[in-house]
C-alpha cells in the first residue's frame, strides 16, 4: 500500500517531534547532532548529522523539515543543498497546513 | 499524616543485562506496575507498547541487537507515571539502525511528554511521561 501525501505529512510530523525530543536531551551544544530523517518514508531509518544551529534554522519555520539527499519527497520543494542534508518545504495548501499544525513549537490558536 | 512521617513513593527498578528475549517480561512488568497505580487498560497497553520499543531501540541502536545493560525506571510524578530506559550502549551514532525512527514513533505516540538524553558517562536514556487517565 503507497502512502497517500497526508499519511506522508503527518509522518514527517512525527519525525519532527521526535527530533524535538532529541534536541531537549543534548548536553553537548557544540558539533554535530543526530537526528532522524524527518522525509515521512514508513521504513526510513536514515539518521542525519546537522549542528544545533543548522537544526534550528529549519524549525524556525513550520514548514521546513529536515531529510537525507535523496529523501526528498515530489510535492515539497527544495531549500537548502547540503552533502549532509536537505532542507524541504511543505506547499500551500493541506500539506502545508499540516505542518503547521502539527508544529509543536507553535502555540494554540 | 503523621508529621515527620515517612512518605513512599512507589516505584519499580529493572535494571540488567537485557536481550531481545527479555524484553516481553519488561513490558509486563511495567504494564503491572501501571495498572496497579491507576492506569486505564487503554494507558496500559500504550505504556507497556511505548516502553517496550525504548527498551528494543536500547538493544538494537546500543547494543547492535546482541545484549547489554539496560535499567528501567517506573515512578508515579504528581499522578503522571514517568519512565525512564536507560543504556550504557555505542549512544545515538549515523550508523544504519534498522528502525530506529519508527521506534521512537511509538513512543511519541503513546507518552504525554518525552525527551532522548545523552548519558554522561555514554548511553542514551529515554525518559517519558504518561498521563494516568483519573
Amino acid at each position: 500500500m503507497e502512502a497517500t501525501d497526508e499519511q506522508i505529512a503527518l509522518n514527517e510530523s512525527t519525525f519532527r517531534d521526535i527530533n524535538e525530543a532529541i534536541e531537549a536531551g543534548r548536553r553537548e551544544r557544540e558539533g554535530l547532532v543526530p537526528f532522524v530523517c524527518e522525509c515521512g518514508r514508513l521504513g526510513c531509518t536514515a539518521v542525519i548529522e546537522v549542528t544545533l544551529r543548522e537544526y534550528e534554522a529549519v524549525r524556525a519555520d513550520s514548514r521546513l523539515f529536515l531529510v537525507q539527499p535523496g529523501h526528498e519527497n515530489e510535492f515539497e520543494e527544495l531549500r537548502h543543498e547540503d552533502p549532509r542534508y536537505r532542507v524541504v518545504a511543505k506547499p500551500e495548501g493541506p500539506l502545508g497546513d499540516i505542518a503547521d499544525e502539527t508544529d509543536p513549537r507553535r502555540g494554540p490558536g | 499524616m503523621t508529621p515527620g512521617a515517612r512518605v513512599t513513593v512507589p516505584y519499580l527498578t529493572i535494571a540488567g543485562h537485557v536481550s531481545a528475549a527479555e524484553v516481553s517480561a519488561i513490558r509486563r512488568r511495567v504494564r503491572a506496575f501501571a495498572a496497579q497505580h491507576g492506569a486505564s487498560p487503554r494507558d496500559v497497553f500504550a505504556i507497556g507498547l511505548a516502553v517496550g520499543e525504548a527498551v528494543v531501540n536500547a538493544i538494537v541502536h546500543g547494543y547492535d541487537g546482541g545484549a547489554g545493560e539496560v535499567r528501567v525506571e517506573v515512578d508515579l510524578e504528581d499522578g503522571d507515571l514517568e519512565v525512564v530506559v536507560a543504556d550504557g550502549g555505542r549512544g545515538f551514532t549515523t550508523s544504519p539502525s534498522e528502525g530506529l525512527g519508527l521506534g521512537l514513533a511509538f513512543v511519541r505516540a503513546g507518552s504525554t511528554a518525552f525527551e532522548i538524553r545523552d548519558r554522561p558517562l555514554g548511553g542514551v536514556e529515554v525518559w517519558m511521561r504518561f498521563a494516568l487517565a483519573s
